[in-house]
């Protein structure tokens, strides 16, 4: 490859991208999406360093400034034990984002390689065996199957992550079967097949890169449920223990008190739906600029 | 110079032959879709053998068998001398390299994910042959081949036509030099000029790589001018093979006159050629419920009471025109009946 | 055949004059269609022959008033039966606009709805030409004689069959069927029988041949066959990058072809009587962003002169009901 050729190979790429991103842009929803997911990925990161009462989310209690509605000191109040409301949110949005993140970072993959295993070979029992296991993970509710195995183990914030999973991967697997078997039959594959391609070729350079289209979407629209999900078991106190926040625990701490002190349950309930919608947004504008890019 | 094609091929070694080939798909316990019911042709090196037929007819089931995506329910695949009737899974990969093939349809036959250079990788890598800066040397020889220009190699198939297209196939399946490519009716999906084109180059490639093809279409016209030799196909079975020159000149079996006789042609001369009309009666019959004794019996004009009760058997009308009709079975037929006979129609 | 044309008639049935379509895409704007003119007289067969990438379909679709949103307005103006179609509003008065102008597509599988019953499309389209207040007797009793009149023996159980039930050949009769259900003035038939045997299309055409003359519908035959074109239609039009190129008597267009790009395809088609396969025509359909000044085809024209580059042809009268648009035979902006 020529100096030349790498520019090129570069230019094209940008080509591609900005091309994409007007696509994207069509839909202004979708660009709204991606500010909000922005703000949120920065927040993950920065908050604990931008929190204006770090300590607030450690091991704190301050009786004289407890139950303060929003003012100035406190920009969305204290809670019954005098802590600034809007501190530990900024605690409490990296782990939501970074469960999202990691759990589809497993089980994405795992999910996806038994999937195309499972689509690829059917009838043979290593693909029965995978897709009844997917069957079954899938029948039981994901927050019941979650809080069983939290209950087995230890309730800390990594092993929900784990339930989480474990209540994920099948969604993935059966996508990816379902779309594998019929990508099986296209004609694109069976060349490749009567050529003397190797199965694990054929797996990963032929069917992958279709699969990853409809998969990405999904991803992205799965990160909001996930970090709903795991935010459903530490509000039933499996996960992350007082006293660090979470968004989960901050809502379950804050019910108590509704109507009185309202912003206790307000400010992490409305964060929570800000990161769900901005993901979703997001998720469906990468969804209709793909299906842009087909038609 | 329009790429004249009569010369008959010359080599005497046999590439592949096909006996009695059968593929049926059960569809339950006792029925299955008899696609193929004993089709026997046999290609010497270097000749373009054509097949032709309607829905129904078997034609592109007998490619897909020779190819092994499917498993023959019985008969025998004879690759120069070596029985290879046998799924691709067992074919040795040395075998793959010999024997190619090109689908038709332009559309699905790319992985619309990969760009044309990596697509005509896949063959090269597959096989091992050539090696960096060699192999980006040859995906561009390749395309030089098939008269589309180097930056091709970029594009997605998206961005190209449908004749572009299979010209990328059929770049694909020449990558490795083989010997033997089939061709499932690489041209049926594209506009007449760009099958021009396209047919053209598949005529240069024959020539300069002394390939042997076997070719599938239903358009009669195209196979006047590139096939030596055609048979034709009805509901799994050959009912008449000749040379193009013969075919065409002398169609007997009245399945081939009917097909003939309702093709749009755009000169008088070629409506003189044509049988005379009669216009096609009924619909195909489905593969699974194919008429007893000779299949085509209910839609024949010249069919006889022996028709329906049995299948008729080879009879050889001149020197490779052989034909499976009843009408020609008894020897007083053959020769000075067959002539006067196709004229009377 | 056309006795209007025998009697030089000259009221259109469908008058399409100098339309231009383009559309809005990331780069700039397609444009598509380039000043297409364009005629159908009653009971007239006219064949339009363009490859793809035309714009016949577009061209279609402007006619019948279903471009996709990204299409910028049209210029131009489309007569159907006396009225103009182009200046009213979208959606304009839709029962009389449907009775008239029905369109048969290409694939009678994707056209027909494979959950619902024949009988039951049928009565939607049937409905959608009279009026949804008709009583179902009287629309069965229309959907059995249409069905009878497209030559599908046993219309009763066709009616009460779901589309794969029907074979491909039969699938198409029944969407001319509900094309045609009620008399119109314009059948528009999409490559009719291009995906079904030879000798199904051929029953397929002579049933369209049929209809014209018993019903006298006028049909515009959209095909890349020329063939199909010289034997089923009366008159033929050639359209290439978006505009007409060539319009004659089928028989004439195809004896006597006279712009390069006609005499291009013509050549291609193989024949029956052998003598090798033609070279096809050089180049590319032009690129819609920027197609190439004046005449779009002078890039692949064999004849190029240096005219063709700098102003486009008109549509010249070179004989009688011959016209073409090539510097050639002289159609300048004089004409």
């Amino acid at each position: 490859m020529t100096r030349q050729d790498l520019r090129d190979s570069w230019a094209r790429r940008q080509e591609s991208l900005r091309k994409g991103f007007y696509r994207f842009s069509r839909n202004p929803v979708s660009v709204v999406g991606l500010v909000v997911v922005a703000l949120v990925a920065l927040v993950a990161v920065f908050g604990p360093s931008i929190a204006p009462y770090p300590q607030h989310a450690r091991a704190y209690v301050n009786f004289g400034d407890a139950k303060q509605p929003p003012n100035r000191k406190y920009l969305f109040g204290t809670d019954i034990i005098g802590r600034d409301i809007l501190s530990r949110l900024l605690f409490a949005v990296r782990p939501a984002v970074l469960t999202g993140v990691l759990v589809q970072a497993t089980v994405v993959p795992i999910g996806t390689v038994l999937g195309m295993i499972g689509g690829y070979f059917p009838g043979t029992w290593i693909s029965t065996l995978i897709m009844r296991a997917a069957d079954v993970f899938v029948s039981v509710p994901a927050l019941i199957l979650a809080l069983a195995v939290c209950a087995v183990l230890q309730p800390t914030f990594t092993n929900s992550m784990i339930a989480v999973s474990i209540a994920s991967w099948p969604w993935y697997g059966r996508l990816v079967y379902g779309m594998t078997s019929s990508l099986r039959n296209e004609y694109f594959v069976k060349a490749a097949e009567l050529a003397g391609a190797s199965k694990a070729r054929i797996l990963f350079r032929e069917i992958l890169p279709n699969v990853v289209s409809p998969l990405l979407t999904k991803v992205t629209l799965d990160i909001p449920y996930v970090i709903m999900l795991s935010a459903s078991l530490s509000y039933v106190g499996l996960g992350e223990q007082p006293p660090i926040p979470s968004l989960g625990n901050m809502v379950s701490d804050g019910v108590k008190y509704i109507p009185d002190q309202w912003w206790i349950v307000v400010a992490p309930a409305l964060a929570i739906v800000v990161i769900v919608l901005g993901f979703n947004l997001l998720g469906d504008g990468l969804r209709d600029m793909l299906a842009m890019e087909d038609s | 110079m329009p790429a004249s094609f009569m010369e008959v091929a010359t080599t005497d070694r046999e590439i592949l032959r096909v006996e009695n080939l059968k593929k049926h798909f059960p569809i339950s316990k006792d029925k299955a879709v008899e696609a193929v019911d004993g089709v026997s042709f046999a290609m010497p090196e270097g000749e373009v053998f054509g097949l032709v037929g309607e829905s129904g007819s078997g034609k592109s089931t007998v490619a897909y068998t020779v190819i092994g995506m499917y498993k023959a329910t019985s008969g025998r695949i004879i690759y120069r001398s070596q029985d290879i009737t046998k799924t691709y899974n067992r074919r040795s990969l040395a075998l793959k390299k010999e024997v190619q093939i090109v689908f038709q349809d332009p559309g699905s036959s790319l992985n619309p994910r990969q760009t044309i250079g990596q697509i005509l990788d896949m063959p090269l890598s597959v096989h091992r042959l050539c090696t960096g800066q060699d192999r980006v040397r040859r995906i561009q020889e390749l395309l030089e081949m098939v008269e589309l220009p180097p930056d091709f190699m970029f594009k997605y198939p998206r961005n190209i036509g449908g004749g572009e297209k299979q010209m990328v196939s059929i770049a694909r399946a020449l990558a490795t030099n083989p010997s033997f490519v089939i061709l499932d009716e690489p041209t049926s999906a594209l506009d007449v000029s760009v099958q021009a084109k396209v047919i053209n180059l598949l005529i240069r490639l024959q020539k300069q790589f002394g390939l042997s093809y076997l070719f599938i279409t239903h358009d009669l016209g195209l196979m006047r001018n590139l096939a030596h030799r055609v048979a034709i196909m009805y509901l799994g079975k050959v009912c008449e093979v000749a040379t193009a020159q013969e075919f065409f000149t002398n169609p007997l079996h009245p399945y081939t006159r009917m097909l003939l006789s309702s093709i749009p042609v755009l000169t008088e001369a070629e409506e003189d050629l044509k049988p005379k009309r009669f216009t096609s009666r009924g619909e195909i019959p489905s593969p699974v419920n194919v008429p007893p004794g000779c299949s085509f019996h209910l839609r024949c004009p010249e069919a006889s009471g022996q028709c329906s009760i049995t299948d008729p058997s080879w009879a050889e009308a001149s020197s490779g025109h052989e034909v499976r009709c009843h009408l020609y079975t008894s020897a007083s037929c053959i020769q000075a009946g067959a002539g006067a006979r196709g004229a009377e129609w | 055949m056309g006795d209007a044309i025998a009697r030089g008639r000259t009221r259109y049935l469908l008058d399409v004059q100098d339309v231009s379509v383009r559309f809005r895409v990331y780069e700039g704007y397609l444009k598509v269609l380039d000043g297409v003119n364009f005629n159908v007289r009653p009971g007239e067969r006219v064949g339009l022959v363009g490859e793809t990438g035309c714009g016949k379909t577009t061209l279609m679709k402007t006619i019948m008033r279903i471009l996709a949103p990204n299409a910028a307005k049209p210029e131009g103006k489309v007569f159907f039966e006396g009225s103009e179609l182009l200046g009213t509003g979208r959606g304009g008065p839709r029962v009389p606009r449907k009775r008239a102008m029905a369109m048969v597509f290409q694939d009678p599988t994707a056209a027909l709805n494979p959950v619902f019953t024949v009988g039951s499309q049928m009565a939607d389209a049937i409905r959608a030409a009279i009026g949804t207040g008709a009583d179902r007797g009287e629309v069965r009793k229309i959907a059995v004689d249409t069905l009878k009149g497209v030559s599908l023996a046993d219309p009763e159980r066709i009616l009460n069959s779901y589309p794969f039930q029907l074979s491909g050949g039969m699938r198409q009769r029944v969407c001319i069927a509900m094309a045609i259900a009620v008399p119109g003035g314009l059948l528009i038939a999409d490559e009719p029988g291009t995906s079904l045997d030879v000798t199904i299309q051929d029953q397929i055409l002579r049933l369209l041949q049929d209809i014209v003359q018993r019903k006298g519908t006028s049909v515009i035959l959209i095909t890349h066959s020329l063939g199909v074109v010289r034997e089923m239609s009366d008159r033929a039009y050639v359209m290439y990058a978006g505009s007409m190129v060539e319009n004659a008597p089928s028989r004439e267009l195809v004896r006597d072809p006279l712009h390069p790009y006609t005499r291009g395809l013509v050549v291609s088609v193989p024949r029956l009587t052998g003598g090798g396969i033609a070279v096809g025509i050089s180049g590319r359909i032009p690129n819609y962003l920027n197609p190439p000044t004046g005449c779009r085809f002078h890039p692949r024209c064999p004849h190029f002169l240096p005219v063709c580059s700098q102003q486009r042809p008109s549509f010249y009268e070179v004989r009688d009901g011959h016209h073409v648009a090539c510097f050639l035979y002289g159609g300048g902006h004089d004409g």
